[in-house]
């Protein structure tokens, strides 16, 4: 390798460009919190907008790739080494490296006891001809490697959804097409919404879309979101779909207006205003009386009143298909839908964000079990290039160990006479 | 009175003396540049005190106090990641921190930190004479820590990370006497703000259904990351983990390689020896912590009374208005915080008028759109959230974001105030509603 490629590798595979990089936006993050309170929203719009944030940002995915590839190749060569293959000795595979002697081996019988005492404590031994090597305990690199995976996972995810992700919000409403995001789809046919007894979910929306050419029914659900044109459906909230028509005496011809209204639940308000007159009509759903979901059963019946300026000049009840006439003042509620604000979110770092998750899960639980249970002990004893070497390292329980390697040494040392 | 009020700065500008002393070499050269440091510090914070109004002293000093803070973060950071083995290139940054002028220089700017955070406590109306009598104590101070130093035993040592640790915590600690530089309160709004966008912006990014769909039980522990609670843990790992990261380095620094030593005896004291070394060096970063703690204890219960003056109930007219005359039985323009309470169709919204210092008045939620709904006390020059005792300076209320109280649209009249009770119930059921799990009735 030439110095700059070799360089270059030893930074991206080294164990302190990840945490650099997260000081790095910690200390971006902190800056901008001291100037605005939306320091996060401020930040994820910063690296969408800068390309150099966004490769500060990718060096992390890339950095433990990097680690992957190095801390497998190191893995590997210490796994030979054990095996008793001619390879050198490479800086910071073990914890202790002690020169012991001139390269002759130590007698047979010294090697013996120390086999004999190394398998006593649990160690499992192999006694070659210039060397020896001792391990006992499962490797911890499994986990490791499961970590690293999920850090790319995780930092790829984030990357991709930050520069990539699309979202159109729309207003699903029972008969009208389905806002895609490669154009208005198929009619919704039904929404259904219902009450269920779920773990996590309480309550069950469907919004069905059917085709009455190929009869192909679609359903979306809550979670896990479902797919359409690509897009995830991301339902956000219900709202009531309201058509009217509304005269005044000074407004004989009227006012007709489409509208989905965030009215739900019941009693909260939203307001519609009637261009250029100066009348608002308010609208809310009422609460029936024997407790249950008008948006569940669909028998929708919404208070209104109408407003002009700020003094009231009527108000009262409708269920859809109603109207109410006073004073010359006309309100016919002519339909009622259920309406789910929907966002259709295109987004492909989704899935590795949650697969992270689910492999950090992993390898932490794997990591527990092997530390608490069995640790990783190696030792290896090499006369092969003088001077000879002793090599030691521990994942855990790294003092019992070392009395064991001490031990070693010190027969080893008697024996030559040292 | 006032000598009093800077004891506290007075014993963290001796506890940095003292602390920088430690193995260097041109003692007297430190000891003055900590005297001018402090001096000057209090000088230049005093003056600037008293010609600039509002929070910009004070927001520039919070910045600036921040800074060292970051500082040891990241020092702290590189100690831990060098004990356990990894390597950084720091080499000549190592050498340029052994040179006593880096020393001289460092102490000069933390007495100087000090020394302004006293500075602010004085003002600008403190007399010639009290100058003198400052600059005297200070002076007896670093001949004190001189002294002390000379005392102390030779094996008391501390690593370089140990020494930042000490001089951030007696900064800190020096500024959580002062309510208006406490950084431990702001940074535990900010954690809080960051959780909740946190969780906010996750579920959003993994299409998690929000709480309409969710069962209420599952929302009410989802809703504890919103708790004030979160931002006082949150802020408290933020607060402790440099320090505790410069003890971790310590103690996880890699004893000596003894495997090249044939006697047991020898191994074992070479052992012990390095193991008594490092206790040792664990000493003074123990001694920030502790000064840690107390700086929290200052920000949990400070000193301060509030004006809290109890919500009267309004009502709207036919229209859905709400009339607040500007002098009537409540002056709306006395510059006092007056809160009202509006209650339509079983809702309720607490909210209140002030005269900002601009002259303008101002309608605000009695809450915030992070903390649950506390709502606000006046002091001094700014509203404190009662959740989490965050100060809110007055020239920033009527402005969103964060912990300020949430403002409410209204129409500003020659009679008074005009405002729309739908969209009053509306942004507290939108902006409150979410942040709190327990049913609001109003205070």
């Amino acid at each position: 390798m030439t110095k700059l490629p070799a360089r270059l590798w030893r930074l991206l595979s080294s164990g302190a460009l990840t945490p650099a990089v997260i000081a790095i936006f910690l200390l971006v993050y902190a800056a901008i919190a001291f100037l605005t309170d939306e320091a996060l929203i401020v930040l994820m719009q910063l690296v969408r907008g800068n390309l150099l944030l966004c490769a500060l940002l990718a060096l992390i995915p890339v950095n433990s790739a990097c680690c992957l590839i190095a801390e497998t190749r190191a893995f590997i060569h210490r796994r030979r080494l054990l095996a008793g293959a001619d390879l050198p000795v490479l800086p910071g595979l073990f914890d202790e490296e002690v020169a012991v002697g001139e390269g002759a081996a130590p007698a047979q019988g010294t090697l013996s006891r120390i086999k004999g005492n190394l398998e006593a404590e649990g160690y499992r031994t192999r006694l070659g001809e210039r060397d020896a090597a001792a391990w006992r305990g499962l490797n911890s690199f499994p986990a490791r490697f499961l970590y690293l995976v999920g850090v790319f996972c995780l930092f790829a995810g984030i990357l991709v959804s930050l520069t990539t992700r699309t979202s159109l919000r729309g207003a699903v409403a029972e008969g009208e097409p389905l806002p895609g995001p490669g154009g208005e789809g198929q009619a919704v046919s039904r929404i259904t919404y219902a009450k269920v007894d779920g773990l996590i979910l309480s309550k069950r929306l469907i919004i069905e879309n059917s085709d009455s050419r190929s009869g192909r029914k679609e359903e979306f659900g809550i979670y896990p979101p479902a797919r359409y044109q690509g897009a995830f459906v991301y339902p956000r909230y219900l709202g009531v779909g309201v058509a009217f028509h509304f005269a005044a005496p000074e407004l004989p011809a009227g006012f007709q207006q489409q509208a989905p209204l965030a009215i739900y639940p019941p009693g909260k308000a939203a307001e519609v205003p009637v261009q250029d007159t100066g009348y608002r009509l308010r609208f809310s759903l009422q609460a029936p009386a024997d407790g249950s979901d008008p948006y569940i059963t669909g028998k929708m019946a919404l208070n209104f009143k109408i407003l002009q300026g700020s003094s009231e000049v009527a108000s009262g009840t409708l269920p859809a298909g109603a109207e109410f006439v006073r004073d010359g003042y006309r309100l016919a509620i002519q339909d009622t839908r259920r309406v789910v604000i929907t966002d259709l979110i295109r987004d492909n770092g989704v899935i590795p964000i949650w697969f992270a998750g689910v492999i950090f899960a992993l390898a932490f639980c794997y990591w527990l079990a092997v530390r608490l249970v069995s640790p990783r002990r190696e030792l290896i004893f090499t006369w092969q290039s003088a001077p000879a070497v002793a090599l030691s390292r521990a994942e855990g329980r790294s003092r019992r160990h070392n009395e064991q390697f001490h031990e070693a040494l010190d027969r080893i040392a008697g024996d030559s006479g040292c | 009175m006032t000598a009093l009020k800077l004891v506290p700065h007075l014993v963290a500008f001796f506890g940095m003396a003292t602390v920088a002393l430690r193995g260097a070499t041109r003692r007297g050269m430190l000891a003055g540049a900590a005297l001018a440091g402090f001096l000057g510090g209090a000088g230049l914070a005093a003056t600037l005190t008293g010609s600039v109004p509002g929070e910009f002293t004070y927001s520039l000093l919070r910045a600036l106090l921040a800074l060292p803070f970051l500082l040891l973060c990241a020092v702290s950071f590189a100690a831990l990641y060098l004990s356990v083995g990894g390597k950084l290139p720091l080499a000549r940054l190592e050498r340029v921190a052994g040179w006593p002028l880096t020393r001289t220089l460092g102490l000069l700017v933390a007495s100087a930190g000090a020394g302004a955070v006293a500075g602010t406590r004085l003002g600008g109306a403190l007399p010639l004479w009290g100058w003198g009598a400052l600059a005297a104590a200070a002076a007896c101070l670093a001949l004190a820590a001189l002294l002390l130093e000379s005392r102390l035993p030779a094996t008391l040592t501390t690593s370089r990370a140990g020494f930042i640790a000490l001089t951030v915590a007696l900064l800190l600690f020096s500024a959580s006497w002062s309510t208006r530089l406490d950084l431990f309160a702001p940074l535990t709004m900010k954690v809080m703000k960051f959780t909740h966008d946190f969780v906010h912006q996750f579920f959003e990014s993994m299409l998690i259904p929000d709480h309409l769909f969710i069962h209420s039980y599952l929302w009410g522990y989802i809703g504890l990351l919103f708790g004030k609670e979160v931002g006082f843990w949150g802020g408290l790992v933020i607060w402790f983990t440099p320090v505790v990261m410069v003890l971790l380095a310590i103690r996880l620094e890699r004893l000596p390689s003894v495997g090249h030593l044939r006697q047991g005896a020898q191994r074992r004291r070479m052992l012990a020896e390095a193991i008594r070394a490092r206790r040792l060096r664990l000493v003074l970063p123990g001694i920030a912590v502790l000064l840690l703690a107390y700086a929290v204890y200052r920000s949990l219960y400070p000193s301060v009374e509030y004006w809290d003056p109890k919500p009267v109930p309004v009502t709207a007219n036919a229209g859905g208005e709400i009339f607040l005359p500007r002098k009537g039985e409540i002056d709306l323009m006395d510059g006092k915080l007056h809160k009202f309470l509006y209650q339509q169709g079983g809702k309720t919204a607490r909210f209140f008028v002030l005269l900002a210092p601009s002259g303008k008045l101002t309608v605000d939620l009695d809450a915030c759109a992070i903390c649950k709904p506390d709502g606000y006390g006046q002091a001094e020059g700014t509203v404190l959230c009662y959740y989490c005792k965050t100060l809110i300076p007055l020239e920033t209320v009527g402005k969103p974001g964060g912990c300020n109280p949430v403002p409410v649209e209204f129409t500003e009249k020659d009679d008074g105030i005009h405002l729309n009770g739908v969209t009053l119930i509306n942004t507290w059921s939108g902006t409150v509603q979410s942040t709190t799990r327990t049913m609001e009735k109003g205070k």
